[in-house]
């Protein structure tokens, strides 16, 4: 009988892994295996075309006095300080909000999530027509209340910012789902206990609500810290390489990218990419240490 | 049973015998494939290639567009694999594919078939060359005009310039213009210069001020006393107010203010063209630049390449034969999408545009200096050092001469490094 049973979880264990194999051979070919090629590569003086020569540790010497790196590690930060917690907030107070049985609330939804399902070369040309200097339509509304709006894009100064405002605002949709999941997984009976206990919003969302979203927060910061370290799609989108706006919005992805496939140091890039790989580990892991800390956990705080 | 055999052995020899036709068939008709970077180009270029199939029916064009700011990243990444097109859209980087061995030496091609370089630009023919060696066939050159918004002159009271004119000139223009705009309380300004390119604006320039891009010894000229008076020229037009800031044309491209008549003049681009062209506008006019020091001035070239691992170089070099020819030339000239390279059909160039006359784009080739990007190892790094340090320059982070002698010890610091 035994045997038997092992026989079969045998079986099931090699259809569970056939079903699997597709996904497997993907992640193989294009994650591991273009891995493994990247930590090669920056070992090497690949350019585009030609023989690629062994210089051993030379990218990395390179990177590490190299003054454009820090000004865009200094940037992506800035990425991850100021878009990790408005994210983070915002959504959470409209997922709260949108947790009610009001009719129509389908649509709110839908509208809040629209920004995340349209196409980001869109998003990016649409919000580079609102933002610019001569004739777009923020400045004319901010000319409006008297106030002369910069030059959003290309002013070093404000470039940054502006990046920001758009990628929260097509962050957000994701954030908020994913808490609406996490708040419909909290039972009524709590907040009917709360109530008998004359406890008002407030004191509900503080002390029901958030602890009991602290897992979901937790999974949340993680991935969209790691998610804003790569910001690289709607920088490339809305300011071109020759603004003068790069100077002040260049994240680390933006200054690979330039590195890698504009000047095509393929091997200096690729050190900057395993770089910004130890950044992100690193950061996780100690996210991870401190996970027990900060995230409540409904059966005592030692599940596993 | 024996009827049935028959019938299989019958119906599986009427398949061989027409595998074997069209086998036959396929092997007489040979496919090319032809690379370009221009979407209002590839209109024209497809029209060529109609002819071409017509007069050679064994040999298929099949047209590849990658847009320009994708271009070079996928033609790199296709010319490692040994994947590029047969024939392909090349400018001013042929000497670091001539030196990848991406570009096929044209030097027995031509001596074949007689190919006469006296019929074309020589600034074209030189930059299609390197170390002695033909790699390029010529397709056509960047050139430089001031086109004037005639309506604007007309409204501010400004006597518009001719031809002839010199940089002085421009500067009494620009003043007298900007002193009517704000009498009449606008905001406009006298004149536009691209700033963000380097082939577009501001080397030019340099040329026009008696500098250049390099000394005879290889190394960096950027540094000289020319080019920084070249780029001053261009600071002080800013600091007076007479032309947008670098910021500016960085949030709407300077084409885009003359169009919209934010700017009075543009110092135009034969790249840039078309643009005018196609915009709605009436009442405007081309000059020849205004003369500084010089009358040179630089100017990209365009070529056409053949891929040296292409499997049908004859059938490739049938095509660029082709699209060298006076027929293909009068056609690409007339059409106005670039200033064609052989001199005959310049004047059909001219004669293209219907807002303007776009003769000063053509009389000015003579002194034109053909772009070059230094070693073959380095362009790509001397190209991404210019864009970087003068944005410095231009924003005002850093003195002329500073910026200019940073960049060009950057750019000599390249150099030495990849020696």
């Amino acid at each position: 009988m035994r045997q038997y049973r092992s026989r079969r979880a045998k079986k099931e264990a090699m259809e569970a892994y056939l079903f699997l194999l597709p996904f497997l051979v993907g992640v193989s070919i294009f994650n591991v295996y273009a891995f493994v090629q990247n930590i090669i590569i920056s070992f090497t003086n690949k350019k585009s075309l030609g023989q690629a020569k062994f210089v051993g540790l030379s990218n990395y010497v390179k990177l590490l006095a190299d003054a454009k790196f820090y000004q865009a590690i200094q940037n992506t930060l800035l990425y991850v300080v100021i878009c990790v917690p408005a994210v983070i907030i915002l959504s959470l107070i409209i997922a709260v909000a949108l947790n009610q049985k009001i009719k129509g609330m389908g649509i709110y939804r839908t509208l809040i999530y629209l920004p995340v399902i349209t196409l980001p070369t869109a998003v990016g040309m649409l919000w580079k027509w609102l933002f610019n200097n001569q004739f777009g339509l923020i400045n004319e509304m901010l000319a409006g209340i008297g106030i002369t709006g910069p030059a959003w894009l290309s002013d070093p100064k404000w470039s940054l910012l502006a990046v920001c405002i758009v990628l929260i605002w097509s962050s957000i949709g994701t954030a908020v789902i994913i808490f609406l999941s996490g708040l419909q997984g909290i039972s009524t009976s709590y907040y009917e206990a709360a109530e008998i206990d004359g406890a008002n919003a407030w004191q509900k969302f503080r002390s029901i609500t958030f602890p009991l979203l602290s897992p979901t927060t937790f999974m949340l910061v993680v991935t969209e810290i790691i998610g804003f370290f790569q910001v690289f799609d709607l920088i490339f989108l809305m300011i071109s390489s020759t603004s003068s706006g790069m100077k002040g919005a260049r994240s680390i992805v933006m200054l690979f990218y330039e590195e890698a496939f504009t000047k095509f140091n393929k091997g200096y890039g690729a050190a900057m990419a395993n770089m910004l790989f130890l950044i992100i580990l690193v950061i996780t892991i100690v996210q991870m240490k401190l996970q027990k800390k900060w995230v409540y956990s409904e059966n005592g705080g030692d599940d596993k | 049973m024996n009827r049935k055999r028959l019938t299989a052995m019958v119906l599986s020899g009427v398949l061989a015998a027409s595998m074997a036709v069209t086998g036959t068939a396929a092997e007489d008709q040979v496919t090319i494939t032809f690379s370009l970077w221009d979407e209002i180009q590839s209109v024209v270029y497809q029209q060529l290639i109609d002819n071409f199939e017509e007069q050679n029916p064994n040999i298929h064009v099949e047209m590849q567009l990658t847009p320009w700011d994708q271009y070079w990243t996928k033609f790199d990444a296709s010319a490692g694999a040994n994947q590029a097109a047969d024939v392909f859209f090349m400018n001013i980087w042929v000497p670091k594919y001539a030196e990848a061995g991406i570009l096929e030496p044209l030097d027995d091609y031509m001596e074949k078939s007689d190919f006469d370089f006296s019929l074309y630009a020589p600034s074209v023919v030189e930059s299609s060359t390197y170390n002695g060696v033909h790699y390029a066939v010529p397709k056509g050159t960047d050139s430089l005009a001031v086109i004037v918004n005639s309506a604007l002159f007309e409204k501010y009271g400004v006597t518009e310039p001719e031809n002839g004119w010199t940089w002085d000139d421009m500067l009494t223009v620009c003043g007298e213009l900007k002193t009517a705009i704000e009498a009449a309380g606008d905001s406009i300004y006298p004149m536009d210069f691209i700033l963000n390119s380097a082939n577009g604006a501001w080397e030019p320039v340099i040329y026009e001020f008696g500098g250049q891009a390099f000394n005879e010894d290889g190394t960096s000229a950027l540094a000289s006393d020319e080019a920084v008076a070249g780029i001053q020229a261009l600071v002080d037009m800013i600091d007076e107010g007479y032309i947008p800031d670098y910021q500016t044309i960085s949030d709407t491209a300077a084409e885009e203010l003359f169009i919209s008549g934010q700017t009075c003049m543009l110092y135009l681009p034969t790249f840039s063209a078309q643009k005018v062209e196609q915009a709605e506008m009436e009442n405007v006019k081309l000059i020849q630049i205004p003369a500084a020091k010089s009358q040179d001035f630089l100017a990209a070239t365009m070529h056409y390449g053949m891929n040296a691992a292409s499997e049908h170089k004859d059938e490739a070099w049938k095509f660029l034969e082709y699209l060298a020819s006076e027929e293909a030339n009068d056609i690409i000239g007339k059409s106005g999408i670039d200033l064609p390279a052989r001199l005959s059909s310049q004047e059909y160039y001219g004669e293209s545009f219907t807002k303007f006359n776009g003769q000063a784009f053509v009389d000015v080739i003579p002194s034109a200096k053909p772009a070059e990007m230094g070693p073959a190892y380095a362009s790509d790094e001397i190209n991404s050092i210019m864009n970087e340090q003068i944005i410095e320059i231009f924003n005002k982070n850093v003195e002329v001469k500073e910026g200019l002698e940073q960049m060009a010890a950057d750019i000599n610091a390249a150099i030495e490094a990849g020696k």
